[in-house]
């Protein structure tokens, strides 16, 4: 016991001192909710830039009905053009007695679409009005999910709490034990009367120590920072980090395993780590991604682990036998490999 | 001038040979512009497939005949578009059950929306068309989950299809006439159309690429140098600290021009960019660009003690500049604080100068702010240069 504990509070020391990892681990999943949580955190009404040339009540009581649009009023059609143009305006509405004017800005590629259908309700609804018509159907959108009080950013926060988790498991085997290797402190270390496996569960120790640190810390900091709470599901998050900081681990080995270098094997866990961010459904939807690329992200583990963490905050719905599927296979992979591991760490001790 | 082109010709070949450099300045920037052309460019193209379910328990022929007009919308139906596609119920589902599974399949995430037609449905519409006003509306429930983008797009897609539905038949019951009462145009600003986006992000993915290079190349070839002793030896020769500055720069800018043209071949034959060159302004832009990354890397590493500060540094301030400088989407409607940072970004003025010089952007900022903020950062990294110790004074 005293062995192990020496070895994890050398690691510790080690894993303090290399501050690109405790970077990468502790703060820049923190860095991203900040960005995300100012740039998306909350739903912004849309700013609608109108100038009225020509009086149509109509045309305000369906602007008046529609709280998802905040309305400027402009004087022009000049000015609305600037304002749409430095998007003080999101977009912008021209009714001159004869014309509907919808005004959009050419390089707002990403919101155009939303802002184009929006334009279009409104068309429809004052064509109707005009011609003495109302809506003979009315659409009701009903949430049919698991938190009523879901935005997209609460999406974003729980995919992003895998970061910490994916960095803490995946560098600890790829990064550390052949850096560790590299500059002969592995070598020391096996010629002491310790066992491999010590260093190996020294090391594994740690890192779930750092995981579950990295998901607290980011899910205090969108709960004070952002006001995001999740109804968390205490009793799933703890097996559920555990057993995604093994399976991470267990990826790592496999990069150790491949790959000898510290340099290229933190190089390649880097690049899976990217890729799988990418397309495991944390930054983009998985519905938007192309067919293609949805049958990649089938065979990501990330993409199971993102769902898994949306599921143990309450965000989404999952069957339970899947979600303890999920979990004991990451957990078995990683333990799994924990021999195979030791056996490494030894040979490469010894060459 | 031949030890600077010498070691600008050793620098370009340790960052191709060296896999860390080559992967974070050559290939990383062409998977992430693959990636996302792909993505993105397939949005934009309609090439999406969202899952959809819809049910009629109407009891009249209206409610099927809504769900029909949705089937000819999915995928075969209409040309290329590749929207979504719809589970309906088959001979033997009943429509109610059929309902609670689609109910149940939305709640899953097994379907991103789905539409359910109310019993009523047919009457209502009937009545609706004959009395105008007096009556209520017909109530169809679209189920989706708020907050997840794809489900509430895919709902917004079927809120717009029964709209337009609900509107033809108010044509054909002669209702309503064929022709609107006013036109409909819908106008583009600051360009001649709306941008694609492979066009969009070519100038934000150039300047992640030109920006990381600047600011880990300094410390990862200046101070590893100055802390592996190589940097004194280089100085011993016959070769001034001016020369090997002008050589690290020369070097600095042919891996630049190898990633633009890697970047606009892959651009050009892969996802069919169509952006023109012929503006000068443009390259202008692209050498501010570099000349401010490689001030930052400069004023990164002179604020650190070691090479490893350094590149958490840059680590550090690497990211957020890269989001907030709009590189990969435009940025509006952020809170004060968030908008001060945007506007002192140096990213913000390089990325909307070069979309501004290519035709695809409009200036957010007035055209003298641009340079000012870029002339500063340039001002303070030439503060940070002086101020980095190389260990060669003496």
């Amino acid at each position: 016991m005293r062995e192990f504990l020496a070895l994890l509070a050398a690691q510790a020391l080690i894993f303090w001192r290399n501050r690109g990892e405790a970077f990468f681990t502790l703060v820049l999943p923190l860095v991203f909710l900040t960005i995300f949580g100012f740039i998306w955190g909350g739903e912004r009404p849309l700013v609608l830039g109108l100038a009225l040339l020509e009086p149509n009540a109509h045309l305000c009581s369906i602007l008046e009905g529609r709280p998802n649009l905040k309305v400027r009023a402009f004087a022009d059609r000049e000015s609305l053009v600037e304002a749409v143009r430095r998007r003080v305006a999101d977009f912008g509405l021209v009714w001159n007695g004869e014309e509907l004017e919808f005004l959009f800005e050419a390089s707002r590629v990403q919101d155009n679409p939303a802002y184009e259908a929006v334009a279009r309700g409104i068309a429809r609804e004052l064509e109707l009005r005009l011609s003495g018509k109302a809506g003979i159907v009315k659409p009701v959108q009903v949430h049919v999910g698991r938190l009523p009080a879901a935005d997209w950013f609460y999406y974003v926060v729980s995919g992003v709490l895998i970061l910490p988790i994916l960095s803490a498991g995946l560098f600890a085997v790829a990064g550390r034990i052949a850096a560790m290797r590299e500059r002969w402190i592995l070598h020391q270390l096996l010629v002491t009367p310790g066992q491999p496996w010590s260093l190996v569960l020294a090391i594994g120790a740690l890192r779930l120590l750092l995981a579950l640190t990295g998901v607290f810390v980011n899910l205090a900091f969108a709960r004070f920072v952002f006001g995001v709470q999740f109804p968390v599901a205490w009793g799933l998050l703890l097996p559920f980090v555990l057993a995604s900081a093994l399976g991470a681990m267990g990826m790592g080995t496999v990069i150790a395993l491949l790959v000898h270098r510290p340099g290229t094997a933190e190089l390649v866990a880097n690049a899976f780590l990217q890729g799988m961010l990418l397309l495991s459904g944390i930054y983009i939807p998985l519905e938007f991604l192309p067919a293609g690329l949805r049958v990649v992200s089938r065979f990501l583990p990330t993409t199971y682990m993102a769902q898994g963490m949306r599921y143990t905050l309450g965000v989404v719905e999952m069957n339970g036998a899947d979600f303890w599927g999920m979990v004991a296979g990451l957990a078995l992979f990683g333990i799994g490999l924990v021999p195979l591991l030791s056996r490494h760490v030894a040979k490469a001790g010894r060459g | 001038m031949r030890p600077i082109v010498s070691l600008a010709k050793e620098f370009l070949l340790t960052s191709l040979r060296e896999k860390n450099s080559l992967f974070w300045m050559i290939i990383f920037p062409l998977l992430l512009f693959s990636l996302l052309s792909w993505i993105f460019g397939g949005l934009e193209r309609g090439t999406m497939e969202l899952a959809l379910g819809a049910v009629s328990l109407d009891r009249g022929p209206l409610g099927e005949s809504l769900i029909r007009a949705l089937q000819e919308l999915s995928p075969g139906q209409r040309g290329s578009l590749r929207l979504f596609s719809l589970r309906v119920p088959s001979a033997e589902d009943g429509p109610a059950s059929f309902a609670e599974e689609l109910r149940k399949s939305v709640r899953d995430g097994a379907l991103a929306a789905a539409l359910i037609v109310p019993q009523d449905f047919s009457e209502k519409l009937e009545q609706m068309a004959f009395f105008g006003k007096a009556q209520e509306p017909a109530q169809v429930e679209i189920l989706y989950r708020r907050g997840e983008a794809g489900s509430s797009m895919a709902a917004g897609i079927l809120e717009e299809i029964t709209q337009e539905y609900s509107k033809a038949f108010l044509i054909q019951a002669g209702a309503l006439r064929p022709e609107p009462p006013f036109s409909l145009r819908m106008s583009v600003v600051g360009g001649p159309m709306v941008v694609k986006y492979v066009d969009f992000i070519f100038p934000g993915v150039l300047l992640m690429a030109v920006f990381v290079a600047g600011l880990f190349s300094v410390p990862g070839k200046i101070l590893f140098a100055r802390d592996t002793g190589v940097l004194r030896r280089y100085l011993v020769a016959p070769l001034s600290l001016d020369q090997y500055f002008w050589g690290f720069f020369l070097g600095y800018l042919l891996l630049c021009f190898f990633q633009a043209s890697f970047l606009w071949f892959l651009g050009r034959f892969g996802f069919g960019l169509s952006l023109s060159f012929s503006n000068p302004v443009f390259f202008l832009y692209l050498v501010l660009g570099l000349a401010v990354s490689l001030g930052l890397g400069f004023l990164a590493s002179s604020l650190a003690k070691t090479t490893g500060g350094a590149f958490a540094l840059a680590n550090l301030i690497n990211l957020p500049l890269q989001f907030l400088g709009g590189l990969y989407f435009p940025l509006a409607g952020l809170p004060g604080p968030l908008r001060a940072l945007v506007a002192i970004n140096p990213l913000t003025h390089l990325a909307e100068g070069m979309r501004v010089s290519l035709g695809i952007g409009t200036r957010v900022y007035p055209a003298w702010v641009g340079p000012l903020v870029l002339a500063i950062w340039v001002i303070l990294s030439l503060f940070g240069f002086r101020r980095l110790r190389l260990g060669v004074e003496g």
